[in-house]
Parts: structure tokens; sequence; C-alpha cells
């Protein structure tokens, strides 16, 4: 996987797809730019075909140069506040948000870069890209390594979303932790007290906190197939979570 | 605005024309004061009208009097014999420093006092409803007695003010601005209309890019999401086409401040297309003019009834006092159908495009509000002196027995994406000066991120449109072509209950005529089922 590295001054990226106007992915109208490939296999990742690191398998993934993005952007640019880097894990490709992030910075002062990311990769790689993006909004998919491990395909590694974790909150990078309720998963309340004493131990108690219902579309899982979460459950897990101290809370029915 | 002060006995209204010829007076007005659903001052009003269209409508070529009948062209059923300008707006700030000599007014010393001023004042400017629609920029208006109050009575005067105004003139056209400057005034009255969920009276924040903080605008971007409302207007476009000062009125109405508008007509795009059997050069050649030349006749000849007739500008306290001054009225042109004229145009020239989404189409679009803008502007009309002897162009919103799409609006539930919609609006927001109100509507996504809605109007501003009215799909008023009815209304209306409120009956007949439900609310969840993930 070379090609999104930089080859003389040329940074080119392997692209998903591209949201122009999201109002779900960090603050404010956010164009959003899904970057190909994943690390991890969630068991009920809705969008699969953005795994393959070199696109294999999604008929809509495209090679973009950096300037091609940036005049993509500069159409919307007067209706976002910012950019969102999602995948995929988009950090796979983390040179190139980088260099598009301090391009972007330098061409719109006061816009701002966000990066969905699991979070589950190097710290080195966060701290390296932390110069120009001004959050993250990593999602806790399992409040413990047993279970984390399943979520991943058997690839996640807790300790190092945990170690992360902590790191984005001491630099003050967390737009949003996500909790992602999946049927059968993460619906029960056990996992929901763990979920709060991740939570409690490692970010601040003012943190945003938005709450992802599990929905059945793109999943390739057939345990997940026609399974939902009540909202009941979700209503409990808010209930948990503002007894504790969380009250920065999201959630779309 | 579009008001037609709907009566029970009469659904499908005829022009005021033909109604002239064949109405019986007395029974007209025994079936009012018989009507189980209206309320004594709506009786009143109504029989006003009856006793007002028994006298000839000012004369006409049988020209103009054909485009009439034929729908092509009406006054909005103003009546016969106007003796008022259709919409005023008053220089408040004049009785803030000065009083007033004819309601004995003393200029006010406190909140109390201004705020009484005001109440008073309001009860005396007339308009085409006969309640004013226009109630000054309240900020300005009380923002010097901020300190003759403690805070808390300041939050208790404004909520009786704001109740009082409600109860005293229930009608949605009422209508109240909100200045672009920060001031605590503002910022509390944002709170109390979230409090006291009213319909009136419909407001708009002026917006300036420059200067008006980015929280403020975000706090009434969440009451237009709950509330429909206020609406927002880009003051640094709108000041320019006004430089005497301007004021939003009635439904969307931007007019010229310390006057007003004498008329307003309106044509039926649709109408125009079908008559020239969609041959667009023929519409833009023949169709156009011949609509604009019997529309500035109609405008002159109510215009000067006002003027020479009624002897309004010769003994209103208004005109005395300097409230308002003559010179600075105008005349609107309304225009609305333009979907439906699209639509039909497509239809005839097998064009398969769709308005809002095909280049071609839009460019049709755009021709004909160019054409009509540059055609108006031919027309001088005395005593337009307010816009140089120039009828001015409005997007005009609807009334309730309406079928056609209100303006230049996208038809319902087919709103193209907001930046594609934008681009195509600010374009031809250029040509119109007197106000539209082409809707947005989003979905919960917004509740949890204003700030998104903001952007969207922050790029829309700046791209040139002059105007933009946010509604969701979580509000609890709904906002029919310029004003709001309370969905609790709408059930009375159905289940034949007197509604308080005059525009109740309007706004339930809209809602039936126009499928307001479908309009089409915004959100990622809606992009993405739509397939809106593109790739470059």
């Amino acid at each position: 996987m070379k090609r999104y590295d930089k080859a003389g001054n040329n940074y080119k990226a392997l692209i998903a797809g591209i949201v122009p106007s999201s109002f779900v992915d960090g603050p404010g109208n956010r164009l959003v730019i899904f970057l190909q490939g994943c690390n991890l296999r969630c068991i009920y990742c809705q969008n699969p075909e953005t795994w393959d690191l070199t696109g294999k398998g999604n008929p809509l993934c495209i090679e973009i140069s950096l300037e091609e993005l940036l005049k993509v952007i500069n159409k919307y640019i007067d209706f976002i506040s910012g950019v969102t880097f999602s995948g995929g894990e988009p950090l796979l490709q983390w040179k190139f948000i980088k260099e598009f992030s301090r391009r972007f910075k330098n061409l719109y002062s006061g816009k701002t870069i966000i990066v969905d990311s699991n979070i589950d990769v190097e710290s080195s790689i966060l701290i390296n890209v932390s110069k120009y993006v001004d959050y993250f909004t990593p999602d806790i998919k399992a409040p413990n390594p047993e279970l984390y491990r399943r979520i991943t395909g058997g690839l996640g590694d807790f300790t190092r979303l945990i170690n992360n974790l902590r790191l984005l909150n001491s630099m003050g990078k967390i737009y949003e932790v996500r909790l992602p309720v999946i049927p059968t998963v993460t619906d029960n309340e056990r996992v929901f007290n763990e979920w709060i004493n991740i939570l409690k131990e490692h970010v601040n108690n003012n943190i945003r906190v938005r709450i992802v219902k599990f929905r059945p579309h793109g999943v390739i899982n057939n345990f997940l197939k026609d399974k939902t979460v009540g909202e009941d459950v979700v209503k409990s897990l808010i209930n948990m979570l503002k007894t504790n101290g969380f009250t920065n809370i999201v959630y779309l029915s | 605005m579009g008001v037609k002060r709907v009566i029970s006995y009469e659904k499908e209204p005829t022009t005021s024309q033909q109604a002239k010829f064949t109405e019986n007076i007395a029974e007209k007005a025994l079936n009012i004061i018989r009507s189980r659903n209206l309320t004594y001052h709506q009786k009143l009003r109504a029989l006003a009208k009856v006793a007002e269209d028994s006298i000839p409508y000012p004369e006409l070529s049988d020209h103009t009097l054909k485009l009439m009948m034929e729908g092509v062209l009406n006054d909005l059923y103003e009546g016969h014999a106007p003796y008022r300008p259709r919409y005023i707006l008053p220089d408040y700030m004049k009785l803030i420093e000065n009083g007033s000599k004819f309601l004995e007014i003393e200029p006010p010393r406190n909140m109390y006092d201004a705020i009484g001023a005001l109440i008073s004042m309001y009860a005396n400017v007339p308009s085409i409803t006969s309640y004013p629609v226009y109630l000054g920029d309240i900020d300005e208006l009380l923002q010097p007695f901020v300190k003759t109050v403690s805070s808390s009575e300041l939050v208790n005067l404004l909520t009786m003010f704001w109740k009082t105004i409600d109860r005293i003139l229930p009608d949605a056209f009422v209508h109240a601005n909100l200045s672009p400057n920060d001031n605590i005034i503002t910022r509390k009255l944002l709170d109390i209309e979230l409090k006291v969920k009213q319909v009136v009276p419909n407001l708009t924040l002026k917006f300036d890019l420059d200067h008006t903080p980015r929280d403020l605008v975000v706090k009434a971007i969440v009451n237009a999401l709950h509330l429909s409302k206020p609406y927002l207007v880009n003051d640094i476009l709108v000041k320019k086409d006004w430089p005497q000062g301007y004021g939003v009125a009635s439904c969307y109405n931007i007019l010229p401040y310390a006057g007003g508008s004498f008329t307003l007509i309106r044509v039926n795009l649709y109408k125009i297309a079908s008559k020239y059997n969609g041959d667009i050069d023929l519409i833009l050649r023949d169709g156009i003019p011949e609509v604009v030349k019997a529309a500035a006749e109609l405008v002159e000849a109510r215009a000067s009834f006002i003027v020479e007739e009624s002897g309004f500008f010769e003994t209103s306290f208004l005109i005395n006092e300097e409230f308002i001054y003559e010179n600075n009225f105008t005349a609107m042109f309304g225009v609305y159908a333009l979907a439906e004229a699209l639509e039909y145009i497509a239809k005839v020239n097998e064009l398969k495009g769709e308005y809002g989404y095909d280049e071609e189409i839009n460019k049709i679009a755009i021709d004909i509000i160019e054409r009509l803008y540059n055609e108006v502007e031919k027309h001088h009309i005395r005593y337009l002196k307010a816009s140089n002897g120039k009828m001015v162009l409005h997007s005009q919103a609807g009334i309730s027995t309406d079928k056609e799409t209100p303006g230049i609006r996208v038809k319902y539930g087919r709103e193209p994406h907001p930046y594609n919609y934008v681009e195509l609006l600010s374009v031809m927001h250029k040509y119109i000066k007197a106000g539209t109100s082409e809707i947005f509507t989003f979905n919960q996504t917004a509740r949890h991120n204003p700030e998104a809605v903001y952007d969207i109007v922050v790029g829309a501003f700046k791209k040139g449109m002059k105007f933009f009215s946010i509604t969701s799909t979580f509000s609890e008023f709904i906002r029919v072509t310029g004003y709001l009815i309370k969905k609790e209304d709408l059930e009375k209306f159905r289940k034949g209950e007197i509604a308080r409120h005059d525009t109740a009956y309007l706004g339930a007949e809209a809602v039936i005529n126009q499928k307001v439900y479908s309009r089409r609310p915004l959100g990622l969840n809606e992009l993405l089922k739509l397939g809106f993930r593109v790739t470059q």
C-alpha cells in the first residue's frame, strides 16, 4: 500500500466516497470523506465494502489527489464547519490526512478537521496528526477486552484503545465518544455498567456521549438479521449515564 | 402575503369583478351574521368587506379585466375601494422618541411606558387585515429602557407584552422584527417565544453576516427548528435594496421603513405558460410583457384610489405625525406557481428534466424571473415613490385556496439538496426585492446540531440568498405559506370549531390544498437514501 504515501509532492488517497453534507459527523455541517481500508472487521459493520485496503469489492472506490480533493471541498466551503474523515479506518492513511489537514487549515482558517477513527492504531499516529486535526470521535465498541476482540473480528487491541482514549482525553482532542448499542452484543445492563466505568475512569464527565443504535442495513452478519434494539433499552442506558454524571448525551431515535 | 379572508360560505371565491355583478349584498351580509364559526370581530371585518365590495371596482381596461377573469392576474381580494395601504410599516422609533399627539402618548420614560405606548399604537395601525402587519425592530425600541426595570421584571413585562400582542392581535400576519444587533431584549424574547408557544407574532431576525454574533443566530435557529420562526433575513443584501431602511411585514414582505406597500397584485405563472401553450419564446416575448402591463394598470388604479379618493394620506395621524411618508410607499408585483409553469413547459416541449434538478429547466426559471424583472422596470407608476415609480418583485407565498406552489419554490416534497436549492434561489433572489420565503425543512439530526443549520444559512447568504426560512419535522407549528398555524388549530378547523386566530382557517385550508405535510426534510439519512453519497 504505497499509493497514499508521499510520492514526490503528490499525495493521493484511496476514498470510498464523499458526503457533501452531514449533520452527525461533528460540530456543524460537515463534508465527510470516507477513506478506503480498515484494520478491524467489526461484526456489525454497515459498510464492509470499505474494508479492503486496495478497494477490491468496492466499485465506488477511487484514488484522488490532494489537489483534486481540495477542489471538491472548495465548492462547498461556505456551507461547512469543516471536513470529517471517516472510513474504513481513516488513520490507515494518516500521512494523507496530516498533509491534507495542514493545507486545508492554511487555506481556511477557522474551519475544523475531525477524524472519525476507531483509535485502535499506534499512539504515535494520533500524536502526529493531532497537530492539524481538531478532534477525534472515537467509539468504544465494547467495554472489556474479550467482548472488544469478539466484536472487532478478533483484530482489536483493547489496551491500545484505552491508552489512546486517555491520550486524546488528556490532549483535549475528543469531540464525542460513541457507544454502539448492538442487539444481543452490547444491549445489556452489564455492558452499560462497564461502559460507564470506562468513561468515569478515562475521560472527563462533561464529555459528549453519542449513543448509536444499531440499524440493520448494509450488515453482512446473519445473526443480526431482523434484530433491533428497543427504545426502552436505549432509554435505560441514557438514564444510567445521567445518574453517573454524564449529561451531555446525544441520541437520535 | 395574500390574505383572502375566507368566509365559510365562500369556498371557491370568484374574482372581485364577477362577484360585483352576481352577489346579493344583503344575503351575503346575513350569511356572515348567521355564521356559527366566526367570532364577532371576524364577522365585523367580513361585513365591512361586503360593504366595500358593493362599490364598483376602479376603472380598468377590458384587456386587464380579461386577464383577471382568466385568473392570470389577481388582486388577492383586496377589495374594490381600498381605503388604506395594504401594508404599513410605521417608524415606531418616533413614537419612542416623541410619543404621539393624536394618541395622547407622552414620550416613554421607562419600560412600562414604552410597552404601553407600543401596544396602544399597534391597535391604531391599519392594514389589509385591519391588524398591524409590522411591529418594528422590537429590541431597538425597548433597549433604551432596559435599565429602568430589574431583570425579573423585564422578563415578566416582555412576557406580558408578547401574550398581549397575541390576544389582542390574533392574526399570524402580525409580524415583529429583531435587529441584527445583540442585546438582552432579543435574547429574552427568544426564550419567551419557546415558553409561550404562540403563532403570533410572526418573527424575523435580521442577520448581518459581519456583526450578528454566531451564538445569537444559533439560538434563533434552535427556536426556528421548534417553532418555525424566526425567519432570517440577509441584512447586508436587503439594506442595499432598501437604502431608506426596511422592515419585514406580514408573510415575508420586505418593504420600505416608514412607508409600505399600497397593494399586492400577483400573477399565476402557470396560467401564463398555459395561455401561451408552453412556448417559452412566446411566454418571454409576449406573455410576460402583456401581464406586466396589465398589472401596472391595476396597481396604478388601486394606488391612485387610496391616495386620491380615500383621503388616507390627508387624514391619518400616521402621516400627520410622520410615522409614515407617502414617499416611502411602493407596490408589490407577486408571482407564484413557477413550479407548475415549468412542469407544463417541460411537458409540452418534451423536456425530461425537473425544476430544482435539471440545468435546462432551472435556466428557464431564471429566464422567466429575469424577464419579469426587466419588464416591471419599464413601467413607471405614479405614487410608487419609494421604488422610483417601479413595482417591486415579490415571490408570493400563496393563499389558502391555492393548489399551486407558492412563489418560486420547488414543489413540496421535491425540494433539492440545500446546496443545489441555494444555488438556484440565490440567482433568482437578485431580482426579488420585496420578499420571498422558500422553506428549508430539517430533520432530527438538526436538533442536536443547530450549528449545522447555521452553516447552511451562512453559505446561502454568502451565495446571495436574501431570505431563509427554517422549519423541521418536529416543529410544533406548521409554516403554511408565510405564516404559522398550530397543529391543534388544524384539528379545530377539521371539527368545525371556532378558532381565535383568523389565520387558523386559512392555514387549515392551505395545509389541505397544498400538501404542506409532504415537504422533504433534510438530513444525512435522507441523503444517503437518495444515493447522495457521491464520488468525484
